[in-house]
């Protein structure tokens, strides 16, 4: 029997899925409520308070079955019982309606008069924030101008789910959700807000969009002025007439609990794409409200009108903002234009032809330093190269003449400028071609290129120069990389080396042994150098790593240069613990990289405050621990190193493999005496 | 008696059956909803995807056509886009929408170089390289602000991915 129930309750289960997977009925019930049943009297009423006739009472006699829907002065509501705080004399239209299973059904409009005014219905600080309270005025202008500058928002306009109200956008203390424009600590909880909307879906989105990245809002322009009084009676002058929109004056009205407003006669500033929608509108509502700045929703579309008070645009000072600059080495204009002739043929580089990088010229992509390390979307490859070897540029400086050839092997001759800032304006040539698949090598719309950075190598001679276009939105450039072809001379490319280093002996500079700097290329930063505390007999303003122990071993240690064959070969010898200590290794230099490949670990301060500090690079991104960075660090090169001596790099810290930053750390060593 | 004993109304079979059909139905409900919730992501990412190609193909079409651009028709497809665009990713983590709006910049870049692959003499075509350039320009622009977001392992690796994707 048991078992049977079972079955039972078993196919039961499975019939009720069946029937309520049935489908549904969507059409509308009948209309039970006629227009002419909606009358003043039968289906509602409109009642002056008793103690104070600026009170009206708009009340439903249709009973609970039927949802009301009013259109009075100071919006739409959808209350059994209405209450109007109207504070100005006037007459006044209502509409009722209501909600039936076939849908709303309105009746005809009545009126109602009020006599006179009562001033402490406009006491309310609302009243105050958007007309400059009881007998002044106040403008706003809609947050764009007409260069694009929006002060106070992200743009002029916003757009929001049209469902949202003040309640959701304030906590009951008062603070908004963009409070964080002006308060950087402030983060917006929408949990907390009066009237959370929280529910998981479409009703909780909006949308702060900037104009900078959306201009397709709207053309920028001045959009003209509106001005809100309460000068026998709550006024609003919408001036658009250079706008293209006309002037007009009408009438306002506030509800100052639920923030809504109503217009009459005229419309708060918009844009003409919008105009249509903002006559059709069915409510405004206030998002935002202080003496600088307001939003209105216009219900139903969602689009917020963001606006500033003609105080606070008259006040606005903009931030100052200072652009960096390139910043390029002294004599850099000789350096480019004069090697042994004054003629220098440039071509692109094979290996890192482009980039991106910022207004002072770094890299934005430092780590593309050969063709395996550039991303792949950039359509660029080691066997790209190919494709432009026949691209060059040759700049005379005597004669200010440029040869173009392009990657079709044609050749174009014109002249070029070279201004002071480092533009080069070309005239009668403008090379155009497309690197791989995606970018452009091109000159500006003013077919100019501005030199960015000039690359030296360990020898201080011309190594390349990045030239570049700016970005016509973004603080940035598209950079190109020129290398000079300086001929097909064979030389030892160690030569520079060999003479800087080759018969003299080093010793870690004992006034500033160590510095921290960014990633290469471009090693920025470093501050030991200027720290007049660092190193010395300081030995306590950075003990940590400057000790008199650390001096002990510091000045213990040299470093010998010597040619072994025509190799360089470096002897160590050092106190370590105590002890002495010596080792030899051969050395292997990569002129292009500036990386000394040194066979054995270079100064030990094992047992001190600074043992920290390693003696080989065994974070090194390069493939061997061995591999230290020549860095060109405080003026120092191949040619000044007797005066200037030498630093050598190893990588501390790499963000990559989960340190916090990227760093290199320099050790500081010079001539011995 | 006897025979319902042994039949499958057996109430031992029957316990037996209950919990083999109770564990099939569960695991054919999670693996319903966690297919179901990867299907809402990628459906998601595709409807994010095509907005995004709208706005693309609208921002193409103003640029040749100076009276397109001025025109409402523009801006109120544009604002149609952009808002599906946002709202595909709101409430997103910082991280995710970024990664995702890398992903599909990627993808309508990749379209056009697919394009230059297959007929190198567009690289010779200038409205065609300068629409390039425009996609180039936001894959950086995308690009630069995740280098500068601080990723976890996973959004690194999903990152240099799409950086090193073919």
């Amino acid at each position: 029997m048991n078992n049977i129930l079972k079955l039972f309750s078993l196919l039961a289960i499975v019939a009720m899925m069946f029937t309520s997977c049935s489908p549904e009925d969507f059409s509308l019930g009948a209309k039970d409520v006629k227009t002419g049943d909606l009358v003043e009297g039968i289906a509602y009423k409109i009642e002056h308070d008793a103690t104070n006739p600026n009170i009206v009472y708009l009340t439903s006699l249709m009973g609970n079955k039927y949802t009301p829907l009013w259109s009075h002065p100071q919006g739409r509501s959808q209350e059994q019982k209405v209450t109007l705080k109207m504070p100005f004399a006037g007459t006044y239209e209502v509409q009722f309606g209501v909600e039936t299973a076939g849908g709303p059904v309105y009746g005809e409009k009545t009126t109602f008069t009020v006599d006179n005014m009562y001033a402490e219905f406009v006491s309310d600080e609302m009243w105050t924030l958007i007309s400059g309270g009881a007998g002044q005025e106040k403008t706003w202008y809609l947050d764009l101008d007409a260069v694009g500058t929006s002060r106070f928002f992200k743009a002029p306009i916003y757009f929001f789910t049209k469902t949202y109200t003040w309640d959701n956008l304030h906590y009951a203390t008062g603070e908004s959700y963009i409070d964080g424009y002006t308060n950087e600590n402030f983060v917006w909880d929408p949990t907390k807000a009066i009237t959370p909307n929280l529910t998981d879906g479409a009703a909780t989105w909006y949308w702060e969009a900037d104009y900078a990245g959306n201009s397709w809002m709207c053309d920028k322009a001045d959009f003209g002025t509106m001005t809100f009084n309460l000068k026998g009676g709550a006024n609003l002058i919408a001036d658009q007439d250079a706008y293209g929109l006309g002037k007009s004056t009408g009438t306002y009205m506030l509800n100052t609990e639920k923030h809504s407003i109503t217009f009459s006669g005229a419309y708060p500033l918009h844009d003409t794409s919008r105009d249509a929608d903002m006559k059709s509108a069915t409510e405004f509502r206030i998002l935002y409200l202080t003496k600088d700045a307001m939003q209105i929703i216009v219900d139903p579309t969602g689009v917020v009108y963001n606006y500033i008070s003609k105080d606070y645009k008259d006040n606005w000072v903009p931030g100052e903002v200072v652009e960096p600059e390139p910043t390029l080495p002294d004599g850099w204009q000789t350096d480019i234009s004069q090697t042994v002739t004054r003629s220098v043929k440039w071509v692109l580089s094979p290996e890192t032809p482009f980039n991106w990088a910022n207004l002072d010229g770094s890299l934005m992509n430092a780590g593309w330093t050969s063709a395996d390390k550039y991303d792949s979307w950039t359509g660029f490859n080691a066997s790209v190269a190919s494709s432009y070897e026949n691209f060059s540029l040759t700049l005379d400086s005597e004669d200010k003449s440029a040869t173009y050839v392009g990657i079709d092997g044609a050749t174009t001759e014109g002249t070029y400028t070279l201004d002071d800032k480092g533009y080069y304006t070309f005239t009668g040539i403008s090379p155009n071609f497309v690197i791989g698949t995606s970018v452009t090598l091109k000159t500006s719309d003013t077919n100019q290129w501005r030199i960015t950075k000039i690359e030296k190598d360990a020898s201080g001679s011309i190594a390349g120069m990045w030239v570049g276009v700016r970005d016509a939105v973004k603080p940035e450039y598209m950079v190109y990389h020129l290398i000079p072809q300086l001929g097909t001379v064979t030389v030892d490319p160690l030569k520079a080396w060999k003479k800087a280093f080759v018969g003299k002996i080093f010793k870690p500079d004992v006034d500033c042994f160590v510095d921290w700097v960014g990633f290469p290329p471009e090693f920025s930063g470093g501050w030991t150098v200027a720290d007049a505390n660092f190193g010395g007999d300081n030995y306590t303003a950075n003990s940590w790593v400057w000790a008199q122990d650390v001096r002990t071993v510091a000045e213990s240690a040299s470093l010998a240069f010597t040619l072994d064959g025509s190799d360089i070969k470096l002897t160590l010898t050092q106190k370590l613990s105590g002890a002495d200590y010596t080792a030899a290794g051969k050395i292997a230099i990569d002129p292009d990289a500036a990386i000394i490949n040194i066979g054995i670990p270079l100064v030990d301060y094992a047992g001190t405050a600074a043992s920290w500090v390693g003696t080989t690079n065994d974070k090194s991104i390069t493939g061997s621990v061995y591999d230290w960075y020549f860095v060109s660090h405080d003026g120092s090169t191949l040619a000044n190193i007797d005066e200037k001596g030498f630093w050598l790099g190893r990588i501390s810290a790499n963000s990559s493999v989960g340190d916090e930053k990227d760093e290199v750390l320099l050790f500081h060593y010079v001539l011995a005496k | 008696m006897e025979s319902l004993a042994t039949s499958f109304f057996n109430i031992q079979y029957m316990k037996s059956f209950s919990i083999y059909i109770f564990i099939i139905f569960s695991c054919f409900l999670m693996s319903a909803c966690g297919k179901k919730k990867q299907s809402q992501e990628e459906q998601k990412k595709e409807q994010f995807e095509d907005a995004f190609t709208t706005t693309e193909e609208l921002q193409e079409k103003a640029i040749e056509d100076p009276e397109f651009a001025k025109s409402k028709e523009y801006t109120s497809q544009m604002e149609d886009a952009c808002i599906e665009m946002s709202k595909k990713t709101f409430n997103m983590r910082e991280t995710d929408k970024l990664l995702l709006e890398f992903e599909v910049a990627l993808n309508a870049l990749k379209e056009y170089t697919d394009k230059i692959k297959k007929n190198p003499e567009l690289s010779k075509d200038a409205s065609f390289t300068e629409k390039i350039q425009t996609k180039v320009n936001k894959v950086i622009d995308y690009q630069q602000k995740l280098k500068k977001t601080r990723l976890n392992p996973l959004e690194k690796k999903k990152f240099d991915a799409l950086c090193h994707q073919k």
